[in-house]
């Protein structure tokens, strides 16, 4: 994969990005639930 | 209608299924190792036995099935070696486990063999606590192997000689994308991944072990064993208490990150991994997971909090959100004891999370369940179905989704998603059945079933060594067909009746 400066990425930079990319998905999903959790508690309770 | 098989088509399933069988015998010295190193000296030998065990019926079958040339395989021998290699696979694979001593009968054993290759997590061993670090490590290579597809590890790696039918393989063990046009490429693509990944999250879970004052090479092991447990979706712990045991949020947050991450698509990684990181947003996987997750989780927190099962926000989130992701992506890690599932969690709730197993991971990972993209396609099914109801009669309804590339939807993807979900649900119902004829109440019987049927292992306590002979059967067979999407054991079963059939 090329950079807009032309270097290219090694290996692991690649697969590092590509962890994290994967991990902030599950930031995603886990901020989405907080939310649900905050708007039920403060409906329910 | 199938012609009965010749003699040359039981030596082609006989003679890769050897192979397989002699994968799993040589996958034995792992846990073999593990216990020398341990100073388990018979637990060493046990492994020392039931490999050699594996390798000879392996040699056995490769021997009695090898002639000078074999034909080429066709679609038919591929769905039938991974269907019928799994079931030798799964009996070889409890000959420790039953000398292990920790197991009622072999039936248990092979459960627990059944349950791990296929990723599901439910446990018939005894005494889990006190069990040799060997075993583990057995049980934990079982469900990271089954995740990956042991299938073609054995073909890939051990006999790269024989590549002609590996793809046929491949599919049949529920796996069907090329991320290479090579599928010996596919194979080591999907391997490079688990490994790069079983490196990190280790390293991260025993640091996590270290902070919460585990002994340094107990948390390793731990570290070792929960990842991979995790990465495949497969739920087995070290501890009888699962997750739970650590008490630790790290060690939740940390598991959470990798069962969802381990429910991903084969293809998103390969995608995300090589610069295309848009993809993990535009795949129509990861849209129907949040789509389906946003809405269980309402669904959960609303049934829990009716309940009043956790008193404040965060035990709501740290055990509902958890439980239900732990079923939705198909791994079945546990953070409260089987028995409140059906005590204290309440029908709303329980009803959330049994949906949430059917639904599953992605499909071409090591989760079960629907997948996650067979729903996209239902979904967009629908809306075409809905836009041509509304729209003129003329007019022409194009409905596009985004998995890899755009791809137009047309009636046989829909079809064959339809089948699969049929099938799902068809086999849900026969486990439900089962449960309810056993003795069991019906709530608790579609949640094992559900939990069973997705290869998830979450247990509300229906499996245990107690439960009926009949019942595990039937358990080991909805969890072998689940996890192989139920075409090759379709496949196994028509070889089966045509043998049968008189030649004309």
């Amino acid at each position: 994969m090329n950079r807009p400066n032309g270097r290219r990425r090694t290996a692991a930079t690649q697969y590092i990005l590509g962890m994290a990319t994967e991990v902030l998905y599950t930031g995603a999903l886990l901020a989405m639930a907080a939310t649900v959790a905050l708007a039920v508690w403060w409906w329910l309770r | 209608m199938i012609s009965r098989p010749k003699l040359d088509d039981y030596r082609i399933v006989g003679y890769y299924t050897g192979s397989v069988t002699i994968g799993v015998g040589l996958l034995m010295a792992i846990p073999l190792i593990t216990s020398l190193l341990r100073s388990e000296w018979s637990v060493a030998n046990d492994f020392l036995l039931s490999g050699a065990l594996a390798i000879a019926v392996g040699y056995a079958f490769r021997l009695v099935c090898w002639r000078p040339r074999l034909p080429g395989m066709s679609w038919m021998h591929g769905l039938v070696v991974s269907a019928f290699a799994w079931l030798v696979a799964m009996i070889v694979g409890a000959v420790p486990y039953y000398l292990s001593g920790h197991y009622a009968s072999f039936l248990d054993s092979t459960f627990d063999v059944m349950s791990g290759f296929t990723t599901t997590g439910l446990v018939l061993l005894q005494d889990l606590d006190h069990v040799s670090d060997g075993v583990n490590m057995w049980r934990h290579v079982i469900t990271y192997v089954g995740g990956q597809g042991m299938v073609v590890l054995a073909l890939t790696f051990l006999f790269s000689g024989m590549t002609s039918g590996l793809f046929k393989m491949y599919v049949g063990e529920g796996k069907d994308e090329r991320l290479e046009p090579n599928v010996i490429h596919t194979a080591k693509a999907i391997w490079q991944i688990s490994l790069i990944w079983l490196a990190a999250g280790t390293l991260a879970l025993w640091l996590a072990g270290l902070a919460i004052g585990m002994q340094p090479v107990r948390a390793f092991l731990h570290g070792l064993w929960v990842f991979m447990a995790a990465w495949s979706t497969g739920g087995f712990a070290p501890q009888s208490q699962n997750i739970l045991y650590y008490h630790s949020s790290l060690y939740e947050i940390l598991t959470f990150i990798l069962f969802v991450v381990g429910s991903f698509n084969f293809a998103l990684h390969y995608a995300v991994w090589n610069g295309r990181k848009r993809e993990i947003y535009r795949n129509i996987e990861t849209s129907a997971m949040f789509v389906t997750v946003s809405a269980l989780t309402a669904v959960t927190l609303i049934g829990l909090t009716r309940w009043g099962v956790y008193p404040n926000i965060m035990s709501l989130l740290r055990k509902g959100f958890y439980l239900l992701i732990s079923g939705h992506t198909t791994t079945g890690f546990m953070t409260i004891y089987s028995r409140q599932f059906a005590l204290e969690w309440g029908d709303m709730a329980i009803l959330a999370i049994t949906v949430a197993m059917l639904f599953g991971g992605s499909a071409c990972s090591t989760a079960g369940g629907f997948k996650g993209l067979r729903i996209g396609i239902i979904f967009k099914a629908l809306l075409q179905d809905i836009k041509k109801m509304v729209m003129p009669e003329s007019a022409v309804v194009v409905q596009r989704f985004h998995h890899g590339k755009d791809v137009v939807l047309t009636d046989p993807t829909v079809r064959a998603a339809m089948t699969i979900v049929v099938l799902y649900v068809a086999t849900w119902v026969a486990g439900t059945l089962g449960g309810v004829a056993s003795g069991y109440d019906m709530v608790s019987s579609m949640f094992e079933a559900a939990s069973v049927t997705g290869n998830v292992g979450l247990s509300d306590g229906i499996t245990a060594p107690s439960m009926p002979a009949a019942l595990k059967v039937l358990y080991i067979a909805i969890m072998w067909a689940g996890r192989m999407e139920f075409t090759s054991v379709l496949g196994l079963g028509a070889f089966a009746v045509a043998s049968f059939r008189r030649r004309r």
